[in-house]
């Protein structure tokens, strides 16, 4: 039976259209559907608006905090619209990039919902129906609420509706000390709005270093972040002009009032209608249950999923790899798999955090002999040069082989610095690689080196 | 690419081949196991094959030529390229010199024919002189630390790359066929900065060495009666969980007999020789990081029991670096016993400014002279170390023939 397409996506993320261009590169027919805007998430409503607006704010806070040493003075003035204008431009802008790549790969796209219907058969709209070979889900995830209070995108709001409020808001309580909840409490806290942060558990960013964590929770606070961990938000109280809060910690109780209150607390999979009920489609947790191992195939036969909506660490440059990996794989390209003790994570304050591998805990706890070298900011002539010497790089090693295990960076380059320690994780370099590899002079990389050499005595700068 | 073709290793031990005669020629068409050449290796003549398929570019050598293992004999034009352009461009790179060209992937294929025409396991890629193994550092520093030559692994990685999890599977699967490296993988060395504990025992020992002209006095005393003394009296021990061993009965023995031989119990200083009232002794107690010698003060007034005890706890303390000054100082004669080691027989080195050491050996089961018969007896080497300025050979002597009795007759202790 021919059918209509090679390849059926479902979705037009970081999953949805890789996975498109890499099987039209690989001279597939190739279909994809998107209900909303090419790009998805990261690029609409994600990862890259949320950078445009934290570049700002990192530009107010330069002149703010750092002008007078710099011989600025005088007053500013920001226009919080113009903030949100210029991020929507450079999402706009993308977003037509991906357009234009489709065009480059001829790969042929519809705006509509789809949903599998039977093995093979997806149905576009209300009444087109294709067939396809594999059909490969991508639709994503979108932000989870609090149990009990429903999103109203006006002072119950999720990530999306942050980005674009319509007027700067005097306070604002988050809920989530994710990367998520800590980017909108750096970029509001810079911008003017009073910002208080939530987090159940003992610390914020608890999926980092513990040294990361305290280091950027010192800093924030520094900046006039409140910031409670170990505590939850009581009743709402959503009755008056703002928003009343209890925030219950072991404390005591604080209340709260905000403008708006930003739920931060994760996300979920777009399951929602996406399969025919008769094909029992498996979910877990709220996910779909895919199998990494066999090219991301679901229960049902010649269905795929891959990106956020088959589950953690729901990053979009994994949904970029699991999806050319699937489609590598049933393309007869590859049998390539995705290292997932190799995936860099990035959270964009100031200082921004960003790290790979093991911590220092889970090192330790695997029962290994753990070496760990670490170099601050505060040492970096170029740093200080740019009055920007928070954070340090930590380095935890293996003793035994002086194997990479993770790396820890807490500084305003950390996010741009993670990737060398990706690359020397993919290669398994070692310390002596690290170390032995010339980093230019004077860069913020340097403290990558200096931080492997570190503990062994071979650091010469601190 | 063309394939270059070389010289494969058709026997374990062969490290070069002779071209016996070519069985091609330039212009050729050959595919993958037809015969190239007969080769006359260390054990036979053996069949060369293709592992590719293609036209002789060019032979780069004639029959009756040796070649070495790794150099290149003949290239191989592949499908779509001319074999007159690959032979012109080719001709000049011809692999004569040992490590010009590295190997070809036809070289490393090659080694899995043993002539037969049965496949080999894959697993023995060999290089060739100065080919490069694709490989990690971590799977190189893993290798070496096993001693597994990295390129008898299969690389799994990008473009063949020996990784970390190829070389822990290489290990799994043959831990002991791992054949030793031809020439050892170049390892970290340790340079180790002196602690001050080993800077003391250096000049220490040096100085001992410099200062005190030493004698060397030897017994070797029969311990069968001390042995089955030591029995007896740990039967009795056992529900105090003390149990004696033979080193107590030789630092009480030794405490005994400086007793009688005050000369041996003594300081050597530039004008006189200092003869001490106690009697305090010095026991060596191996460190990880060197030695120290903790005393025992008058261990002539301590039972057997005793000495064990207070030996038990400075050794202890030694060990957790937890040692008293007092239990450091006011030693007057030293004992160090390599006897649970094993150790028939060594020389100590004096503490001064002590002017006598006693090295001890294990008890062990010998053959003694009684009468005149060879017996089985337990024997101990005892060596006493002593420092000629204080001590004349017959002092020591004297002193040592009152230990002998003492420790052949544990009773005479008790005199």
């Amino acid at each position: 039976m021919a059918y209509d397409y090679d390849i059926v996506v479902i979705g037009g993320g970081p999953a949805g259209y890789a996975a498109a261009i890499r099987a039209s590169q690989l001279k597939a027919k190739t279909l994809c559907v998107e209900l909303d805007k090419l790009g998805g998430v990261c690029l609409n409503w994600g990862c890259i608006p949320t950078k445009a607006l934290l570049t700002n704010a990192h530009l107010v806070e330069l002149i703010k905090n750092h002008g007078a040493a710099f011989g600025h003075s005088g007053q500013s003035t920001w226009d919080f619209a113009q903030m949100i204008r210029r991020s929507r431009g450079v999402a706009g802008q993308l977003n037509k990039g991906i357009e234009g790549l489709f065009r480059k790969y001829k790969v042929a796209w519809k705006q509509a919902k789809a949903k599998v219907v039977a093995p093979h058969k997806v149905l576009i709209g209300d009444s087109e129906t294709v067939t396809a070979e594999s059909i490969i889900i991508a639709t994503g995830a979108r932000p989870r609420p609090l149990p009990g209070l429903p999103f109203d995108g006006k002072r119950v709001i999720s990530s999306k509706e942050a980005m674009v409020l319509p007027a700067l808001p005097q306070s604002m309580l988050i809920v989530g000390a994710g990367p998520i909840g800590l980017e909108f409490a750096y970029f509001y806290n810079a911008i003017g709005t009073k910002v208080t942060v939530v987090e159940m558990q003992d610390r914020i960013l608890p999926g980092e270093d513990e040294e990361v964590s305290a280091a950027l929770a010192q800093s924030l606070t520094k900046r006039g972040v409140a910031i409670h961990t170990s505590a939850k938000t009581g009743q709402i109280d959503l009755g008056g002009k703002l928003v009343k809060a209890v925030i219950e910690s072991k404390g005591g109780q604080t209340p709260v009032e905000a403008e708006v209150v930003l739920v931060a607390i994760g996300v979920m999979g777009n399951i929602e209608d996406i399969a025919a009920p008769e094909l029992k489609l498996a979910i877990e947790k709220g996910h779909i249950k895919a199998d990494p191992a066999k090219g991301y195939l679901t229960n049902v036969p010649g269905v795929y999923a891959v990106g956020d909506v088959i589950g953690p660490p729901w990053l979009a440059h994994v949904a970029h790899h699991e999806a050319t990996c699937c489609v590598e794989r049933l393309l007869l390209k590859s049998t390539r798999v995705i290292d997932y003790s190799n995936i860099p994570g990035c959270t964009y304050t100031d200082p921004g955090v960003a790290s790979v591998g093991m911590t220092e805990k889970q090192a330790r706890d695997s029962g290994r002999e753990v070496r760990v070298g670490k170099f601050p900011f505060a040492f970096s002539g170029r740093a200080l040069a740019s009055d920007e010497t928070e954070g340090f790089v930590k380095l935890v090693f293996d003793a035994k082989y002086g194997e990479l295990l993770g790396a820890h960076l807490i500084g305003s380059q950390a996010t741009e610095l993670i990737a060398e320690l990706v690359m020397a994780k993919k290669l398994e370099a070692t310390e002596e690689e690290i170390i032995h590899a010339i980093h230019p002079h004077p860069t913020y990389s340097e403290s990558v080196m200096e931080a492997a050499g570190q503990g062994l005595g071979e650091s010469v700068h601190i | 690419m063309p394939i270059e073709v070389t010289m494969p290793k058709l026997s374990p031990t062969m490290e070069t081949g002779v071209i016996a005669q070519w069985l091609v020629k330039v212009g050729d068409t050959v595919k993958e196991g037809d015969p190239l050449a007969d080769i006359e290796t260390d054990k036979a003549t053996m069949q060369m094959k293709s592992y590719d398929d293609g036209v002789i570019a060019l032979l780069d050598r004639a029959a009756g030529d040796e070649v070495a293992l790794g150099q290149r004999v003949l290239v191989l034009a592949k499908k779509g390229e001319d074999p007159k352009a690959v032979a012109q461009s080719m001709a000049g790179a011809k692999a004569g010199g040992a490590g010009e060209k590295p190997a070809a992937k036809s070289a490393a294929a090659a080694t899995s024919s043993n002539g037969n025409g049965k496949q080999a396991e894959p697993v023995a890629v060999e290089v060739a002189p100065g080919g490069r193994v694709k490989s990690t550092p971590l799977a190189r520093k893993i290798a070496a630390a096993s001693s597994v030559d990295v390129s008898r692994v299969t690389g799994s990685g990008p473009g063949g790359r020996v990784i970390r999890a190829d070389v822990e599977a290489y290990l799994k699967a043959k831990p002991a066929a791992a054949p030793p490296l031809s020439r050892p993988a170049a390892r970290g060395g340790e340079r180790i900065p002196h602690t001050r504990m080993r800077k003391t025992i250096a000049q220490r020992m040096l100085a001992a060495k410099q200062a005190a002209p030493e004698i060397h006095v030897m017994i070797e005393p029969r311990v069968d009666r001390l042995v089955a003394a030591r029995e007896e009296l740990n039967r009795g021990l056992a529900r105090e969980n003390i149990k004696l061993s033979l080193g107590d009965f030789v630092t009480k023995a030794v405490a005994m007999a400086l007793r009688a031989h005050p000369a041996l119990n003594a300081s050597y200083e530039p004008d006189a020789i200092v003869r001490h009232g106690d009697i305090n002794i010095g026991i060596a107690v191996a460190l990880d990081e060197g030695l120290i010698v903790p005393v025992l003060q008058n261990a002539d007034q301590l039972g057997l029991r005793e000495i064990r005890v207070q030996s038990e706890a400075i050794a202890k303390a030694a060990r957790a670096g937890s040692l008293t000054s007092e239990q450091l100082t006011g030693g007057t004669f030293t004992i160090s016993n390599l006897g649970m080691f094993g150790t028939r027989q060594f020389d100590a080195i004096l503490n001064l400014p002590e002017v006598a050491i006693l090295a001890v050996g294990a008890a062990e089961r010998r053959p003694v002279v009684e009468g005149n018969q060879i017996v089985p007896g337990t024997v101990m080497t005892l060596n006493l170390t002593a420092d000629h300025r204080a001590v004349d050979g017959a002092t020591a002597a004297l002193f040592l023939r009152t230990l002998k009795g003492m420790l052949e007759e544990p009773a005479a202790m008790l005199l």
